[in-house]
């Protein structure tokens, strides 16, 4: 068993504990920046698996612009703490009720 | 080759097209181009059913390449019927729902309302046509975003998180076909249908390893389950049409889970092959989930106090028929299914057109207590809810009764006993089910009294909120003959397709028959 | 510590304060008692819907639910398992399943014209697919665009939005040195790398989505270091809008023509240039250029309705 492979095992287990790990954090911005680590470790197995055009999706979209519009989406409802008092979030009721 | 041989590339990419350059157009302009190009699209369609019924069925190869290096698409009787079809309902849901349209979808936002229909088109137009498993993926993609995009767009909070669940679901039905896609790939090394069956049949006769491939149908067949609704992952669909505005309910309805009931059976029939998908565990397994999908559906559909919600939930019973159509097999099987594809898509878009209407007479509820008499109060919207209810519960002359009738004379040539005995079991049950929710509505909306008529509209509410709202107060919203018109012309071309489906049924039932022969 | 949900069940948070705010200027405006009680009798009707609805998520035993999802997760979990353990393994001869992808290996080069032999499978051999994708991200804009674009209805917010990242702005200008420091240099330098990837998309790996992707990456960083006022001076609605409509009816009216020809048997004249040229692979280059604005458009598009609910736009003009 040579280098690259227990490379990439030790890439694989990354991943499954990237993947739990966003789903047990009790923060809402950890388990983003976790998302976004999850998303770069697919990178590397990327271009382990030598396809490069993936590799370069995946950084730029996965770990980088999704991982932003969900910070973006935190910063607009408040909640980048999940102790933190959650803004008013109510659905606008308006022209589209006829209840 | 013919030109009409080019229509269905003409309308995938013309589709296409139009959704891009309503980006462009004002809301109103949108419409009427909208409704324009579905007319012409209707015109191509008859065009291609009338060739395919007399010359047969063609394949279009999409490029220089040819199979299996390339991607095709096909064109036979049974889809160009039901991209007919589909696209009737689709112009009658757009017309006779627009005046709820204008009222809750904001102006600056209507355009791209058709938008998403113009992009909806495209992506059923496609994945009737096509031929590769992984083209219907991508359009499949597509489906799922413009069906939560024309819910989102009446932007109340019940329906942002109703559509918001739907989108969950629809993301987790999609992972999981694209994961039986690329399982099917992987054994097989082909992702068009035709050689994808070739290989999947030596497999299966040269006694290889089958499981693989019957695991990786079973999580696709889960996927496309839960998209269109099959028993156990039907809960989000009350939630979803019964909030919607009546032109998405019905475009939801009638359309988007049929195509994803078409693309399964298209997979079963062409990539599988009705010899070896008869030896497959699932297709047993689909034929009980769908009939327990229609008793439950049923069930549930009873105890629910809005009508939306109960016409939702006999949706799901309704589509339980499909898929038992699909369970019993054989030829009559699949074409007992595909009729009830055509009838219930018929009658549910006229059932979701139909309730506002009843509901703007008693106070815009939909509870039932308030319906009561609306139907006196509003006679054409209770003749085409009376038309659909009828048809739901089987009543002869309508579309439903020459489903049902379709179905027991499948299971009776099916020479299985027990499949005959649970088909016809499952038939009488959810009819008295059927007919125990559908006639009380009836009655209930039929019976004299006030119902919520007294209350006044909700609609001076928006009058508050929309600061320079030209919508009129729900006391004066008062039709003129044009409106009216484009209520009762969309609707009596749904009556009248049910009316022929029912009437007429023997011919529209050779017509699939034929079509299901070109169809593998 | 409650979560929003539990605390407006518990009537912390008024969701309806819109609606019943709304009667009662009404109601006072019109003096009508007894229309005033029938629309609160109905308030509390529709009402009592919503607190049924959401009440019914929260019935039930979290317990017995997260176990079921374990158990779930790990069944799925060993059922793929099992399907993958006898697939062949990775790189190994598999004569069935390689037919297809040896053509494309092999003669990939001759018809497509292009090094790349990814770019060429899914701009030329499986295009269709690809005609696809690019209208799927085009989808997903405009929902996000009828989600959180501001209307009529979501002024009073939008108005709060818009005027938050001008405060930013401003004050970002004055203290965020490092953000423009290193927007000053890394953002044309990836500008440039994103252009490169997209007109390279036919001989090296990259193309039309990667390159979008990081030009857009590219804008978003410029917008967080400058600030809006600087990209709305050439980054309006009206442009996003003509962008996404050329680039996508050229490729649709393209590779129209292209199936059209190739179905027909007709010539399509387009030239497969020499390899290893820009200026190479057919339709290759001018899709990949299509696709790349599409989707530059719409990742900037998306932070921009992300952040302030609209895409270009000045002071006070709302409604684009």
């Amino acid at each position: 068993m040579d280098l690259s492979e227990i490379f990439k095992i030790i890439l694989i287990v990354l991943l499954i504990g990237c993947a739990v790990a966003v789903n047990l954090t009790p923060s809402l911005l950890q388990a983003v920046i976790i998302f976004m680590s999850y998303s770069s470790v697919m990178c590397l197995l990327w271009i382990l698996m030598e396809s490069p055009d993936l590799a370069i999706t995946e950084a730029a979209v996965g770990a980088g612009v999704s991982g932003l519009l969900f910070l973006v989406t935190l910063k607009k409802i408040r909640r980048e703490d999940e102790n933190a008092e959650p803004g008013e979030t109510g659905p606008a009721e308006g022209k589209g009720s006829r209840r | 080759m013919d030109f009409i041989c080019n229509f269905p590339l003409f309308t995938i990419v013309l589709s296409l097209f139009s959704g891009v350059l309503c980006t462009m157009l004002k809301g109103r302009t949108a419409k009427y181009y909208t409704l324009l190009y579905e007319a012409a699209l209707i015109a191509m369609l008859a065009a291609v059913l009338v060739y395919t019924s007399v010359n047969g069925d063609f394949t279009y190869v999409m490029g220089e390449f040819p199979a299996p290096w390339g991607n095709e698409i096909r064109a036979g009787v049974l889809e160009a019927l039901m991209a007919m079809c589909f696209m009737i309902i689709m112009m009658c849901s757009i017309l006779a729902g627009w005046k709820f349209l204008v009222i809750d979808i904001d102006e600056t936002k209507i355009n791209l309302y058709f938008v998403l229909i113009n992009l909806m088109t495209a992506a059923l137009m496609a994945m009737i046509w096509t031929n590769d498993i992984f083209t219907g993926y991508v359009f499949l993609e597509i489906l799922t975003l413009t069906s939560c995009g024309i819910l989102i767009v009446r932007e109340i909070g019940r329906t942002t998180l109703a559509a918001v669940r739907y989108m969950c679901l629809n993301l987790l039905g999609s992972g999981l076909f694209l994961l039986g896609v690329v399982l099917l790939y992987d054994i097989t090394g082909h992702l068009l249908m035709v050689p994808m069956h070739a290989t999947i049949a030596e497999i299966f006769y040269s006694d290889a390893a089958m499981k693989p491939v019957t695991l990786a149908l079973g999580v696709l067949t889960i996927g496309l389950s839960i998209k269109s609704g099959l028993f156990p992952f039907n809960f989000w669909m009350p939630d979803t049409y019964g909030w919607a505005t009546p032109t998405s309910a019905a475009v939801l309805s009638a359309l988007v889970s049929k195509a994803y009931i078409f693309l399964l059976f298209k997979i079963y029939y062409r990539v599988v092959g009705p010899q070896i998908f008869e030896t497959l565990p699932i297709r047993k397994i689909i034929f009980i989930l769908g009939i327990m999908s229609m008793i439950f559906g049923s069930i549930s559909a009873m105890r629910k106090k809005s009508i939306n919600r109960m016409v939702a939930f006999s949706s799901a019973a309704q589509i339980g028929y499909i898929y038992m159509g699909i369970g019993i097999g054989g030829t009559l099987g699949y074409a007992a299914a595909m009729f009830q594809i055509l009838a219930h898509a018929f009658t549910k878009s006229l059932l979701f057109l139909t309730t506002p209407r009843l509901a703007e007479v008693s106070g815009d509820s939909l509870l039932f207590k308030n319906l009561q008499g609306s139907g006196l109060r509003r006679k054409d919207a209770g003749l085409y809810f009376l038309v659909g209810a009828l048809s739901m519960v089987g009543i002869p002359i309508f579309a439903g009764f020459s489903a049902k009738l379709f179905f027991a004379l499948a299971a009776a040539d099916s020479d299985n006993l027990r499949i005959l005995f649970l088909t016809m079991t499952a038939l009488a049950i959810s009819s008295v089910l059927n007919a125990m929710y559908f006639i009380r509505t009836l009655i209930r909306i039929y019976s004299s009294g006030r119902g919520g008529a007294d209350i006044s509209a909700p609609q001076q509410f928006a009058h508050m909120h929309n600061l320079e709202s030209d919508v009129p107060d729900s006391r004066e919203r008062v039709e003129t003959m044009a409106g009216h018109l484009e209520y009762w012309i969309p609707m009596l071309i749904l009556v009248a397709a049910n009316l022929i489906l029912g009437l007429n049924s023997s011919a529209v039932a050779d017509l699939i028959q034929r079509g299901l022969m070109m169809f593998d | 510590m409650k979560n929003a949900f539990q605390r407006w069940l518990d009537g912390d948070i008024d969701l309806m304060a819109n609606i019943s705010d709304a009667a009662r200027e009404h109601d006072h405006a019109r003096a009508d008692i007894k229309e005033r009680d029938k629309k609160i009798a109905r308030e509390i009707d529709s009402r009592r819907e919503t607190v049924l609805m959401i009440a019914r998520e929260r019935e039930g035993l979290k317990m017995v639910y997260d176990v079921i999802a374990v158990i779930c997760c790990v069944l799925v979990i060993l059922v793929f398992m099992y399907i993958i353990a006898q697939l062949p393994l990775y790189g190994a001869e598999n004569v069935r399943a390689t037919t297809v992808a040896e053509r494309y290996i092999e003669h990939g080069l001759e018809e497509t014209g292009a090094i790349n032999i990814v770019s060429g499978m899914i701009l030329d051999y499986r295009a269709f697919d690809t005609l696809g994708e690019s209208h799927v991200l085009f989808t997903a804009l405009i929902c996000v665009m009828i989600l959180l674009r501001v209307d009529s209805k979501n002024q009073r917010k939008g108005f709060e939005d818009y005027y938050a990242t001008m405060r930013e702005t401003y004050f970002a200008s004055e203290k965020d040195t490092i953000l423009r420091t290193i927007g000053i240099f890394l953002v044309p330098c990836i500008f440039v790398y994103g252009i490169y990837v997209l007109l390279n998309g036919q001989n090296s790996p990259g193309g039309g989505f990667s390159g979008g992707a990081i030009m857009g990456a590219a804008m978003i960083i410029f917008t967080s270091a400058f600030g809006f006022d600087r990209v709305d001076r050439f980054f309006t609605l009206k442009l996003q809008t003509y962008v996404t409509f050329v680039a996508l009816s050229f490729y649709s009216f393209a590779k129209g023509y292209v199936f059209f020809t190739g179905a027909n048997g007709l010539e399509n004249h387009i030239p497969k240039g020499t390899p290893g040229a820009i200026l190479s692979g057919g339709l290759i280059l001018p899709l990949d250029v299509a696709v790349g604005l599409v989707v530059a458009c719409t990742m900037f598009g998306f932070y921009s309705l992300f952040r302030r609910g609209q895409i270009g736009g000045s002071l006070g003009r709302i409604n684009s």
